[in-house]
Formats: structure tokens, C-alpha cells, sequence
């Protein structure tokens, strides 16, 4: 492996150590919250008991956009948005692009939501943000993915946070990957008896090494969706747009063609979306027409990679009788490297590139780097724990961020539970996130060991798994046989990983206090093995 | 995607038997023999990586990101599994 002179290994070190320790801790919530939020669309249809299972991009949609089309003012009709929400229903938003009194490129218009036959449900004014904030129905789901997106912390200083986290994550990785010189002699040896030092040390190593690869992937494209909207557009507009950000975003985004404002109905709507879920091979999970009402509208629909790649693909149409224009590149009207590179970093980061299949290995890895944030942090301080006790604070408070916040994102699932049915889900998930966060701080404060602590939390962890199904059912979600009945499979299979998870847990914890009581009652004996 | 599945069962399946050879780990076992020697090794790192490689010259991305992220993962889990919990191991 790299072997380097005595000096900058012990430089890097202090670099891998001082990095993780300033913020690992943060780091660690980001990457926990990140390995749920792959699962943040199916967490949010086993929360809501969405039983639907067929989208609405596949069923008949032009007459309904048509008409609310009709009903919208034409400074509004610049654009329209097609996305699901609720349980496989259609919403559409008509807006405008304008910038608002701080500068920023924002979208303004109305948004529609359409019931299962096409009517108009809701009608609502408002800006990219209202339309797409969160709602009652998909409260946890939103909180979730705020807290890695940006850690609750506004604009854009969440974002640029996170971003500089991504980038530590990097330098941990690429100073971890120097400081170990035996990566591959290593990856087998993890030594559970040996002294606490060793033991933290091989524990980090293994999983950091297996894990070493996507450290790299997930940490690089963590920080280019942080960085991209932050700091990326902002200079690229004001090098080459003169700081016009709309100018850029329909350079970079938009679809070239002729102008043509004669007014036309968009009538070609269901005939390019079936077209479009044959050749993609799904159905979009989003879809977005320019310049609707004129004779040159054009819909483009946006699907998960398909076919083995890992690109995203998306599709242009003539919106007004559906005739299919051409695939479209991510950046640009032509396919390049830079647009490809581009493209595939959403799926590299979310791993949403092969269905669940791909799902659920980028979550397992998202918990490899948790595990390996965590016992990095217990190995510094293992290293440091002879010589200072002042350092008991600082032990107490990784291991109530350890399993407290992973409690704390449970509690929210409880409180969202309980407060849906009430229409309060947007205030209770995040205040029972803060109740649960604020109980687990009391106890790392109050309890007589770390080690107990440890143990108390783990437990509440798994009493907490363990009722959240049950927990679902009482407050109205729908069983597995009404769910199994309309072909969605998501709410069993989250239910039985909650319960296995919760299974394995209390095991572990049950395992140790046997092992404990029996160490107790017979001291001689276990001296002596 | 049941070739991604299948190179991840056959890349495991050798990952595990690269680990039970494993000298260094055989070594703080504290148990006789040195392991294997570096040609069956070889051999089974051959085997580890053939699949992946596979699915790499076929063009298929997604599977080979699957079986990428899948062996870091097996790989992770089969060292877990075949070190032995110490009775008298630190928690936490």
C-alpha cells in the first residue's frame, strides 16, 4: 500500500482524527438520515398507508390538465409541472420563473391537485417553496430528508454545511486511505477480545476499508448537490449570463425551438406519456411541459435509469399532439461527457439506479459509513482514554448521538403516527424528534456508565421498532392483507424490517445482560474459562 | 438484475473462502498454520473480481454498481461472521 515517511503519516492522522472529531458528530447525522432517506418515497408511503399502486402518469391526465389549464391565468402558463402526490394522485403546477426581492430564481403560480377522476381537489397560489414543502401526509418523509439535506439550518447555510461535511468525509477517506498500510492485509482481521484500543481500531478498519470506495462516491456527489445550487450556478451565471440565473437555467435546461406563440391545446399529452413509459421502460416520477397553450409546448418526461445504465432518462415531446422529439440529455440539447457525469450523479448518490435491488444495498451502505463514523469516534477516544478523564463528556455525547438520534428519527415515525389523523403531523414530527432528542440528552447527562447508557438506548431502540407497526395499525394505517389485496408491497416489507431489526436488537441487548448475570453468579467459573 | 445477483452470490462465496485462508487473520487467532499459499489466494481474488469485471465489459452500469456496492457489503459481513465473539470483548 502507500507507505509515507514517518512525519506526514503522523500528519495525517492528526488530519483523520481532528477532522472526524470536530465533525464527525454532525457528519454521523447526515449520514444516518441519508441511508433512511433512500428509502424516503417508500417511508413515506408505509407512513401515510398509501395502498395505491398504479401512477398517475399511466392513467388519462390531458383533459384534466386541460381543463385546470383553462382556469389559470396565461402569465402563469410558462410552464407546468407534473408530479404525484398523495397516493398516486395528479398534481400540476402552472407557474412563471421570477426572481424575488433577495435575488434568488423562484417559481410562482397555482397549483392543482386532482382527485382520482380528474376533478380539481385542491386549488392553491404560491411559490416553488409552498407547493413543494411539506405537507401533513408527507411530514416524516419531508423532515427526513430535510435533516440530511441540510440539517434543518435555512438556506443556503444548510446546504453549504452539509456540502462541507461531504467534503470532510472525503478528506477522511483519502487521509484514512494514506494512513493504513496494510488496507488489504487487514480486511479479514477484526480482533473482538483484544484490548478496547485494538478492538475499535480493527472494528473502524474493516468496515472503512470494505466501505472505502463509496466513502469516495457518496461523500463527492454529497457535496456537488450541495455545492451545485450554492456556489456552482451562482458563479457559472455571473461568468458567462452576466448573474442572470433564469438565462442559464434555460440555456443549461431548457428545450431549443423555434418560438411559435400561436395558441394550440396541449391534446398530446396521454399519447406521449404511453408512448414515453414503453420506451423508458416506467412510468416518469416527473414530467414538465413549456410553454403550455401554445403551438410550441413541449413535454418532457423524466424516468429513473433503465435498461442496466446509470443515467436518468428524459424524453421530449410535442405536447400538443404527442409526437416524440428526441431523448434528451440532463445538460445541454446534445449528449456530452460533461452532461452524462452530470446526470449520473443523482443515481450514484441515491442509488435508485435498479429499483429496491440497488435501494437496499446504497442503504446498507449509508449504515456502513454510519458504523464507521461511530467507531471512529470510540476509537479516539478509546486511544485517549487512559490518559484523560475529561474526556467522558465528549464518550457520553457520541453514544447519546449514537443511538439517540437514530431513536429520536424513530420517535418522529410515532408522532407522526399519532398526529396525522389529526391534520398536526407538520408540528408533531418535528417536536417529538426534539422531545426524543431531549430525553436522550437527560439520560447521557444522569446515567451512572457510559456502558449502561449505551445499553439503555439500544434497548429503547428496539421497544421502539418493535411498536412502531402495531403502533401503525392502531391509528388507521391499513393491515398487510389490504395492502397485499391492492399490490403494495411496501408496507409489509417496512413493518417486518422494523420488527427484524427490533428482533435483533433487544437479542443483542438480552445476550449481553444474560452474559452479565451469569459472569455475576458464577465468578469463579467465568475467571477461570 | 438476476446477473448482478448471481456475480454477488459467486464473488461472496470466494470472498468467504479468502477469508477462512487469510493469514493474518488465522495469525491473531493464535492458530496453526499460516494460512494459504499466495496462489490459491490469487486464485480466489481472480474469482472475487471476475464477475464484477463481467458485468463491467457487458455494459450493464447498474449491475455492476450493484455488485460493487453488494461485495463491500458481504465482504464487511463475512468478517464479522467468521471473527469469534470474545465472551470478555469490549461493548458499545
Amino acid at each position: 500500500m502507500i507507505s509515507l515517511p514517518q512525519r506526514e503519516t503522523k500528519l495525517m492522522v492528526a488530519v483523520h482524527g481532528w477532522s472526524g472529531i470536530l465533525l464527525g458528530l454532525l457528519l454521523y447525522a447526515v449520514v444516518v438520515t441519508g441511508a433512511a432517506a433512500v428509502f424516503a418515497s417508500e417511508i413515506g408511503i408505509w407512513s401515510a398507508g398509501h395502498v395505491g399502486s398504479r401512477s398517475a402518469f399511466a392513467q388519462p391526465m390531458a383533459e384534466a390538465v386541460r381543463r385546470a389549464g383553462e382556469e389559470t391565468p396565461a402569465k402563469y402558463r410558462e410552464a407546468v409541472d407534473l408530479f404525484e402526490i398523495g397516493d398516486h394522485e395528479l398534481g400540476a403546477y402552472f407557474h412563471h420563473h421570477e426572481t424575488d426581492a433577495e435575488g434568488n430564481l423562484i417559481a410562482r403560480g397555482i397549483f392543482y391537485a386532482f382527485g382520482p377522476g380528474g376533478e380539481i381537489r385542491e386549488r392553491r397560489e404560491g411559490t416553488d417553496e409552498d407547493v413543494y414543502g411539506a405537507r401533513n401526509d408527507n411530514a416524516l418523509e419531508h423532515f427526513l430528508v430535510d435533516t440530511h439535506v441540510r440539517l434543518h439550518v435555512p438556506d443556503p447555510w444548510g446546504l453549504l454545511l452539509t456540502g462541507i461535511l461531504g467534503l470532510a468525509m472525503l478528506v477522511a477517506a483519502i487521509s484514512g486511505l494514506l494512513i493504513h498500510r496494510h488496507l488489504f492485509k487487514d480486511i479479514f482481521t477484526l480482533r473482538r477480545g483484544a484490548k478496547p484500543v485494538l478492538f475499535n481500531r480493527d472494528r473502524h478498519s474493516v468496515a472503512g476499508t470494505w466501505s472505502l470506495p463509496f466513502a469516495f462516491v457518496l461523500a463527492f456527489t454529497g457535496s456537488f448537490f450541495s455545492f451545485y445550487g450554492t456556489v456552482g450556478v451562482p458563479i457559472v451565471a455571473m461568468a458567462a449570463f452576466g448573474g442572470d440565473v433564469e438565462a442559464l437555467t434555460e440555456a443549461v435546461y431548457g428545450t431549443p425551438g423555434k418560438p411559435d406563440p400561436r395558441p394550440e391545446t396541449a391534446l398530446g399529452l396521454d399519447r406521449a406519456m404511453a408512448h414515453a413509459i414503453q420506451r423508458a421502460g416506467d412510468v416518469p416520477t416527473f414530467a414538465a411541459i413549456e410553454n403550455f397553450g401554445r403551438a410550441d409546448a413541449k413535454l418532457t418526461t423524466y424516468h429513473a435509469p433503465a435498461g442496466g445504465g446509470l443515467a436518468p432518462v428524459s424524453l421530449v415531446y410535442d405536447a400538443t399532439d404527442g409526437t416524440f422529439l428526441q431523448d434528451k440529455p440532463l445538460i445541454g440539447p446534445t449528449p456530452s461527457a460533461g452532461g452524462t457525469l452530470a446526470g449520473i450523479m443523482s443515481p450514484l448518490h441515491f442509488g435508485n439506479f435498479a429499483g429496491m435491488l440497488s435501494k437496499a444495498v446504497w442503504f446498507g451502505l449509508g449504515f456502513a459509513m454510519s458504523y464507521v463514523i461511530y467507531t471512529g469516534l470510540r476509537l479516539w477516544l478509546a486511544r485517549r482514554e487512559a490518559g484523560s478523564r475529561s474526556l467522558e463528556w465528549l464518550e457520553r455525547g457520541v453514544v447519546v448521538v449514537g443511538f439517540g438520534l437514530p431513536l429520536a428519527l424513530l420517535a418522529c415515525a410515532g408522532a407522526f403516527f399519532l398526529s396525522m389523523p389529526a391534520g398536526t403531523a407538520l408540528f408533531w414530527v418535528p417536536a417529538g424528534f426534539l422531545m426524543v432528542s431531549a430525553l436522550a440528552i437527560g439520560l447521557g447527562a444522569a446515567w451512572r456508565d457510559v456502558a449502561g447508557l449505551a445499553g439503555a438506548l439500544e434497548l429503547a431502540l428496539g421497544v421502539v421498532m418493535l411498536a412502531l407497526p402495531p403502533l401503525r395499525l392502531i391509528t388507521g394505517g391499513p393491515g398487510w392483507t389490504t395492502a397485499l389485496e391492492a399490490g403494495q408491497v411496501i408496507i409489509p416489507a417496512l413493518d417486518l424490517a422494523l420488527l427484524l431489526a427490533a428482533g435483533w436488537l433487544l437479542w443483542r441487548v438480552f445476550g449481553r445482560l444474560g452474559q452479565r448475570r451469569s459472569a455475576q453468579e458464577h465468578p469463579v467459573l467465568q475467571a477461570a474459562e | 438484475m438476476a446477473l448482478a445477483i448471481g456475480a454477488v452470490v459467486l464473488s461472496t462465496a470466494a470472498l468467504a473462502l479468502l477469508c477462512l485462508v487469510d493469514p493474518k487473520r488465522l495469525r491473531a487467532l493464535r492458530r496453526k498454520g499460516g494460512g494459504h499459499g499466495g496462489g490459491l489466494r490469487w486464485v480466489l481474488v481472480g474469482v472475487v473480481v471476475l464477475p464484477g469485471l463481467a458485468l463491467a465489459l457487458a455494459g450493464d452500469g447498474a449491475a455492476f454498481m450493484v455488485w460493487l456496492g453488494a461485495i463491500a457489503l458481504t465482504g464487511w459481513f463475512v468478517t464479522l461472521a467468521a471473527s469469534p465473539r470474545a465472551q470478555d470483548g469490549p461493548q458499545g
